[in-house]
């Protein structure tokens, strides 16, 4: 996964002789960050313009330039981490060769990434809910990608194979879920006893009970061989 | 009526205007004028348009909890108390889709508190659906957190389906809910019971 740089630096004042399409990229930057910093903090309701641009020192021009609103600026910073974070769900996925591997490698990835940046994770699974429907429509196709690798699960199991058609999007919500409550509350310290759970919920309509508990031991060892 | 509409009016009106046009746009001139008072009135009785809709969500939660926990306690054994809970939940709803959409859509970015309201009457859910850990075979074996997941899913086939409410059948989406609810206490086989049972006839 691409890593931001947390720090990033001004243009030059003045007569800089940059391009600019590279000061936009430069200001666009620095508003993600300002954004992203401010909304986990104080919410999306209790951020405003203003304090997004004093944050990123951008000009309310560069800012009204790149975005149409607050809005357009927050769906912004949301589709950017979901796609970041789709790629690196993409990338754990590949490493694992059986399916039940694969969902619980994404699982942990997720929540490894909620972990080491909760700001972002608070933007991309709790302020979404919170931002109005269009923020709520784009968080909605963001859980729904993961829903084709889910279903890859009913060709293991016939019985899996003749439940609803929303099972997949249950499960995944009730995953989604469990993540939101702890980021609320702020108690998201580590992604261990989560992934534990996520896992058996994602797997065991597929697997069964012995199955999947064998699977989770296998691999909540395995990470604690790694940690 | 120009004036002193009572306070339950209003609570309907904000209920009923934000399901048309969605409560952003509410002022309380028009809350006021749907409730046949006055914004005078209005503002003698709530300090502002939140509070209330804080009421408004505030009453709906308190009479629809009161329902599902009178459905829960109609059964001495779980999951029979926990399927009679789960028909009264999607009746009130089918019967007051307004007022469900006003709880879990319209006020979902409504406010902190409002936020703290909804996540009260899920707690209460929570602990409807981990009374199964009394009767399960193995309780040791049922994750913390396995509640939690449950209610996680239910709300997410619930806030996708809030809007089309009215079309479709919720009453028919009831045995799937406890499969979800019922797999992790009691096994795969009293799971894939609850799929075969009906809905109550009365």
């Amino acid at each position: 996964m691409k890593k931001i740089p947390h720090e990033v630096p001004l243009v030059p004042l003045g007569r800089h002789g940059l391009a600019p399409d590279v000061v936009a990229a430069h200001q666009r930057e620095r508003l993600f960050e300002a954004t992203v910093d401010l909304v986990a903090k104080r919410g999306y309701r209790n951020t405003s313009i203003d304090q997004i641009v004093k944050a990123a020192r951008v000009g309310y021009v560069a800012f009204y330039n790149l975005f149409e609103g607050k809005e357009d600026c927050f769906l912004a910073a949301f589709d950017r981490i979901a796609e970041e974070t789709a790629e690196a769900l993409a990338q754990a996925v590949a490493e694992e060769e059986e399916w039940p591997r694969q969902v619980a490698a994404a699982l942990g990835c997720l929540l490894d990434l909620a972990v080491a940046e909760p700001k972002r994770a608070r933007i991309a699974l709790v302020e979404v809910q919170a931002a109005g429907p269009a923020a709520y429509a784009r968080y909605e196709e963001a859980v729904d990608r993961a829903v084709p690798k889910l279903r890859e699960g009913r060709a293991l199991s016939d019985a899996a194979a003749a439940l609803s058609d929303t099972l997949e999007e249950a499960l995944l919500g009730g995953i989604v879920w469990m993540i939101h409550q702890r980021l609320v509350k702020g108690e998201l310290g580590e992604a261990e006893p989560l992934l534990e759970q996520s896992i058996q919920i994602a797997l065991s309509p597929y697997l069964g009970d012995e199955e999947t508990r064998r699977v989770v031991d296998a691999i909540m060892r395995e990470r604690s061989g790694r940690a | 009526m120009t004036d002193g509409a009572a306070r339950a009016d209003y609570m309907d009106a904000i209920v009923d205007l934000a399901d048309e046009r969605g409560y952003e746009a509410l002022t309380v001139e028009e809350i006021a004028l749907r409730a046949g008072g006055s914004a005078a009135d209005f503002e003698s009785t709530f300090d502002s348009k939140q509070a209330c809709a804080i009421a408004a969500l505030e009453e709906i939660s308190a009479i629809h909890l009161a329902v599902v926990r009178e459905a829960f306690a109609s059964e001495e054994r779980w999951p029979d108390s926990l399927r009679a809970a789960a028909y009264a939940h999607v009746a009130w709803i089918r019967e007051h889709p307004r007022k469900m959409r006003f709880g879990m859509l319209e006020m979902l970015w409504a406010s902190e508190l409002t936020s703290a309201i909804r996540d009260g009457l899920i707690g209460e859910y929570i602990a409807m659906i981990d009374a199964g850990r009394a009767v399960a075979a193995n309780p040791e074996s049922v994750l913390p957190l396995t509640a939690e997941g449950v209610i996680g899913a239910i709300a997410q086939v619930m806030a996708r389906n809030g809007a089309r409410v009215e079309e479709i059948d919720l009453v028919a989406a009831v045995p799937e809910m406890m499969y979800l609810a019922v797999r992790p206490y009691l096994g795969e086989e009293a799971a894939r019971r609850e799929l075969t049972i009906p809905p109550p006839t009365d």
